[in-house]
């Protein structure tokens, strides 16, 4: 709101969009293998938005009003069933507005919101014994979901998303140099202000742990001088703490991750069962490959393995925490899954750029195909020939006689905002029985067996395979 | 109707029809009445045009006899029961040979057909030259052919891959493997706006360049032998095509 005190002309700017409209984030550079000369397009839909999107009443908009500097052309922002703009340059040197559609990222925003899945933290690459509190839960729970160093200091700064310094483990070796002459150079002597502050605390740890050994008065006596400031640290004893701390890794490497205020590093979740000699390896030769021991294995972030998000870890697509809920459909009652998706093969697996596999556009976003176990249950695998109108022959290859382009029903099951700020989503194949209350097609499912009488002559007759029974309706309320 | 140059045979058709009744008429045997198979000339052939001779030729009704293979006994051949066998061995066997005929071409036709449609979806699956990783965000028009034409050209670097990873071209002199990248298949040095390299690193592969080509190290005409050995076995495999 603006204030009274200032002109009514300069009231109206600052209520105006030209100053709410935020800078623009940084265009997503994209992995090395795209920017080191690979193929990219300029004009194509960038993984996140990065401009604000703008719509306006179909009254201004008619008016070519959208609130900013000056009138948008009428031609092309009435011509179009989804009037909305992002504005890439609100004034240029030849006196325009520079703006472009906005609707690619608003509406797959709307169809994300549409599916109602919950954000959850990244899956680690390898499940282990020892996993944290990393996968599938959701970014917010509360031991998640920290800005900032809190009262349990240990557990938040393990576990929160946003720190100061970079992502050492995503890195390569010239960026690293890089940071290190650039940025850390400048900070020796904070560094060392740093140091003395925390060698206080150690020779004050020391003397408290010494005392309650001792448990005598006479140490109480000299409490009041045994607590020691920065100030009062000697060069001689800051000198002989930091040659401790170069004979103990561990401790230095976690002065060093404090004072930058680096991220979690990846590491090796199996190394102390598995891999001993590698660790000892690791924890005596290569001081740079990674913090030995205890302090460093106990890491709870479920950012570790892949880098800490860019903006919060749900980028804003959903707030919800689960997607335990209930789909009521209004004539057949509750359902165990929730409407399935229709999703479009963008790239079929034998056509030239889909050697890495076939993928699926789910709402506007890209994802792998379902697992193959379950393609190979539902027969997307086997090679009869009658089965040349299902999806198979869309999945393998393009299908010329199908003209809207090969479509495949499937249930998104989880997804993740990656380092890169890339929403990777996780599909299974769709249940049958969902599909078919989808497509209002129930009466075309196969109708379920009645239940066998036990016989008397042996009780294995009844024995069923749950998978044959998969198709009858009578789970689901239909 | 049949194109005009082919109109005049009906005429030829219709008389050879005629001759062929007259023969059943004037045959020996107690067949009355052969049907021959009626063929549309206005339409193309096709396979419910022929139909297997389902309705028995008459036959006198008498003992059955054996039937002479060969039919060179006189008295065979005067029986009526064995001339009718014969001619209904003959009508067969010229069906057989018929549908063999139009099965063949059906066939023929249909693989043909399949082979066109498998050219026209390889074809097709050819304009998809953007490769989709999984996290992109697409709309409608990045499935058009404008944007898939901007993914087919190879963009500029956009880091210095020597600083990215921390090496000096120079050190690297026997390593033609990655020397090969930055000259032309036939031995130029690429320039800096092709390998995206600030001047001080284009400036040292390119001395890298000439001081391995005057070792002896790489021919100066051409990338190395091994790399051109590579990069053909991987365009035959290619195009061979092993395909999930």
């Amino acid at each position: 709101m603006a204030s009274r005190s200032v002109a009514p002309g300069a009231a109206l700017l600052r209520a105006s969009r030209v100053f709410a409209i935020p800078p623009a984030l940084p265009r997503p550079t994209g992995d090395y293998a795209a920017a080191s000369g690979g193929f990219s397009s300029d004009t194509a839909t960038l993984p996140h938005p990065i401009h604000q999107s703008l719509t306006t009443f179909q009254s201004s908009l008619e008016r070519g009003d959208w609130g900013l500097k000056r009138s948008l052309p009428l031609r092309s922002t009435t011509k179009t069933s989804t009037p909305l703009i992002k504005v890439e340059a609100m004034d240029t040197f030849e006196q325009i507005t520079e703006f472009a559609s906005a609707a690619d990222h608003t509406l797959s925003l709307q169809k994300w919101q549409e599916m109602g899945i919950p954000i959850t933290t990244p899956k680690p690459k390898r499940e282990s014994n020892f996993e944290g509190t990393g996968s599938g839960r959701s970014v917010f729970e509360d031991d998640l979901d920290s800005t900032t160093h809190g009262t349990n200091a240990h557990v938040k700064d393990t576990t929160r998303w946003k720190f100061k310094g970079p992502w050492l483990a995503g890195q390569t070796e010239g960026e690293f140099n890089n940071y290190v002459q650039k940025e850390v150079r400048k900070r020796k002597t904070e560094f060392r202000k740093f140091l003395r502050r925390e060698c206080a605390a150690a020779i004050n740890k020391e003397t408290q742990q010494r005392k309650n050994l001792k448990k005598d008065a006479e140490a109480e006596a000299t409490e009041a001088q045994s607590i020691l400031g920065p100030q009062d640290i000697t060069d001689e004893q800051l000198s002989t703490y930091i040659q401790t701390l170069r004979e103990d890794r561990a401790e230095l490497f976690k002065q060093i991750r404090t004072f930058l205020d680096l991220p979690p590093s990846p590491v090796r979740k199996d190394a102390g069962l598995f891999n001993v000699a590698e660790l000892m390896f690791s924890s005596s030769l290569l001081p740079n490959s990674g913090p030995d021991g205890q302090s460093e294995a106990a890491s709870m972030s479920p950012y570790a393995e892949s880098g800490p998000p860019k903006t919060h870890p749900s980028a804003g697509l959903s707030y919800g925490r689960t997607s335990s809920k209930l789909f009521n459909h209004p004539v057949y009652g509750p359902q165990k899954y929730s409407p399935p998706v229709q999703a479009r093969v963008v790239t079929p697996s034998r056509s030239a750029t889909g050697t890495l596999g076939a993928a699926l556009g789910v709402g506007g976003f890209v994802t792998r195909l379902p697992a193959s176990e379950q393609l190979g249950q539902a027969g997307y695998y086997s090679r009869d020939k009658a089965m040349k109108s299902s999806p198979l022959v869309g999945l393998s290859k393009v299908d010329p006689d199908n003209k809207a382009g090969a479509k495949l029903y499937v249930q998104p099951t989880r997804a993740t905002v990656d380092a890169q700020g890339k929403v990777v989503l996780q599909v299974s194949l769709a249940d049958p029985v969902a599909v078919a209350v989808k497509e209002d097609k129930v009466d075309e499912l196969p109708v379920a067996e009645p239940p066998r009488r036990i016989s008397p002559l042996g009780a294995t007759r009844s024995i069923r395979i749950e998978g044959q029974n998969n198709s009858s309706g009578s789970l689901y309320g239909i | 109707m049949a194109p005009p140059r082919l109109q005049c045979l009906n005429s030829i058709r219709a008389v050879s029809r005629k001759a062929l009744s007259l023969k059943a008429t004037f045959s020996t045997s107690h067949v009355r009445a052969v049907e021959i198979p009626t063929t549309n000339t206005e339409r193309e052939f096709d396979l419910s045009d022929i139909s297997r001779p389902v309705g028995r030729i008459q036959l006198p009704r008498g003992k059955p006899r054996r039937v002479g293979r060969m039919g060179s006994n006189p008295e065979d051949t005067t029986s009526p029961k064995a001339s009718s066998a014969r001619v209904q061995r003959l009508v067969e066997q010229s069906f057989d040979k018929k549908k063999k005929y139009f099965d063949d071409k059906a066939a023929a036709t249909r693989t043909m057909t399949e082979i066109q449609q498998q050219k026209l979806s390889a074809n097709l699956s050819k304009q998809i030259s953007r490769r989709f990783m999984p996290g992109d965000v697409y709309a409608p028009h990045d499935l058009s052919a404008v944007e898939m034409a901007k993914w087919k050209r190879r963009g500029r670097p956009m880091y210095d891959a020597f600083d990215a990873l921390n090496l000096n071209p120079i050190d690297h002199y026997r390593n033609f493997s990655m020397i090969s990248e930055y000259i032309t298949p036939m031995g130029r040095i690429r320039h800096s706006k092709e390998t995206g390299l600030r001047p001080v690193n284009q400036r040292r592969i390119a001395k890298t360049i000439r001081r391995t080509i005057g070792m002896g190290i790489m021919p100066s005409v051409h990338r190395h032998p091994e790399i051109l050995q590579k990069l053909l076995t991987k365009s035959q495999s290619q195009n061979t095509g092993q395909y999930r």
